[in-house]
């Protein structure tokens, strides 16, 4: 183990999460975002921007008019992906639901939903809560 | 493991019916010498590993080093290792038991003339029940023959033998790139492909996805089309992309070649 991951390890506390614990995750939709359209070409979300604590620079950002929200659009695939996000479906759930409607592998769908998962994770919109999960150390 | 769930996995010279839902963790080697690892979505895998040899020599003494390293592992974690093994014409058949268990057999392939190291591995809750059936659809394939190709919902096969250069595998897209004598192809498989043709149409996407110019395109029924480029320096070049509905995917296999018989058909690509 070399001197990076040893302090990555001790810094980083998130959990690498097992293959089994993510198929039993359920994604959750962030509730500030809000399905601003809906067509057949997908759907637009739109989100708050995270604004500063700093009065000085909270002024600054309405003086030069920065927005408050920001949009994303989602292709149909994508828009597929959100609608499935209930709070009750797991990934697993979502993952069968995308086989069926696109016949694709599970292979295939896990590793697809758990990309687009990552990326909406990564901007704020969902958030995955894993059933009876105790925090723990990264593994290698 | 019903039929309808198995999916064919052929890789330098072998191929093996694995469940659908396994996946490639491994692949390492070439065809003289290598290794490949499935994992299942549970604690199983199986692997493949092997060796070009002339003479397939003592396939104990392999097997025996083999047990020597796991004999280690088990030491460290605080397991007794066991093992059996039972000798035929065939070759050897084991099975071991210590911080995981595994079934597997060790044989020389005189079709291919190399040894091949079969193995499924699990948990110790685990049942092997599954072994026989896999290392049943074990079958390495005669190099004089066609060489074909199937990893992740991509299945192509060429008239002779190919090298494999490069493999990618993303979420949705699985590209494989072959060199031989005067050859050269990349083929590829595409997840959605009903939603990426009704979006941008076939020959837009392939003309964008395989970087085709637009003239040599050429319709070849409502689902598939082909592209012949210019000739350069001896060297033709040409493209084959199929939409399969059945199974929602495009198939796409782009060739530069010298001689015609290099010169891609559409059985190349299977569906």
């Amino acid at each position: 183990m070399g001197l990076a991951r040893i302090l990555s390890s001790t810094l980083d506390r998130r959990r690498r999460l097992e293959p089994e614990e993510l198929r039993k995750a359920v994604p959750m939709a962030n509730p500030a975002v809000k399905v601003v359209s809906e067509g057949e070409s997908g759907l637009i979300l739109e989100a708050p921007l995270q604004t500063s604590t700093n009065r000085w620079i909270a002024g600054l950002a309405r003086i030069l008019k920065q927005p408050e929200t920001k949009r994303f659009e989602l292709e149909p695939v994508g828009a597929f992906v959100w609608k499935s996000i209930d709070g009750n479906t797991s990934f697993e759930g979502i993952s069968r639901r995308l086989r069926e409607q696109y016949k694709m592998s599970r292979v295939e769908a896990d590793a697809a939903l758990g990309a687009f998962l990552q990326m909406l994770a990564q901007r704020r919109l969902i958030t995955l809560w894993i059933r009876g999960a105790r925090p723990s150390r990264r593994r290698r | 493991m019903s039929l309808e769930k198995q999916a064919a996995f052929r890789w330098q010279g072998f191929e093996v019916l694995l469940p659908e839902d396994w996946a490639p963790v491994s692949l390492i080697g070439d065809r003289r010498e290598g290794y490949c690892r499935f994992g299942s979505p549970g604690s199983m895998g199986f692997q493949v590993r092997w060796k070009a040899t002339r003479r397939p020599g003592r396939l104990k003494d392999s097997l025996f080093a083999y047990f020597r390293i796991l004999q280690k592992e088990a030491r460290r974690a605080g397991k007794a290792f066991e093992s059996e093994l039972e000798e035929s014409d065939d070759g050897i058949a084991y099975r071991w038991r210590a911080h995981a268990k595994a079934q597997g057999q060790l044989f020389y392939s005189p079709v291919c003339g190399r040894v091949f190291f079969l193995e499924l591995l699990g948990d110790r809750k685990d049942s092997l029940a599954l072994y026989r059936r896999i290392a049943s659809t074990f079958r390495p394939m005669d190099p004089k023959g066609p060489d074909r190709w199937s990893v992740l919902g991509l299945d192509v096969r060429f008239p002779s033998l190919v090298q494999l250069e490069k493999r990618t595998f993303q979420a949705g897209r699985t590209v494989l790139e072959f060199s031989a004598k005067g050859f050269r192809a990349q083929a590829s498989r595409w997840g959605f492909g009903e939603q990426l043709a009704a979006q941008h149409g076939l020959a837009r996407w392939a003309v964008a996805a395989l970087s085709l110019s637009e003239q040599g395109t050429h319709q070849d029924g409502p689902d598939s089309l082909y592209w012949d480029g210019p000739s350069r320096l001896g060297w033709r070049s040409r493209a084959l992309v199929r939409l399969d509905r059945d199974k929602n995917r495009i198939l796409a296999l782009k060739a530069s070649y010298r001689k015609p018989q290099w010169r891609p058909e559409w059985d190349w690509l299977e569906s």
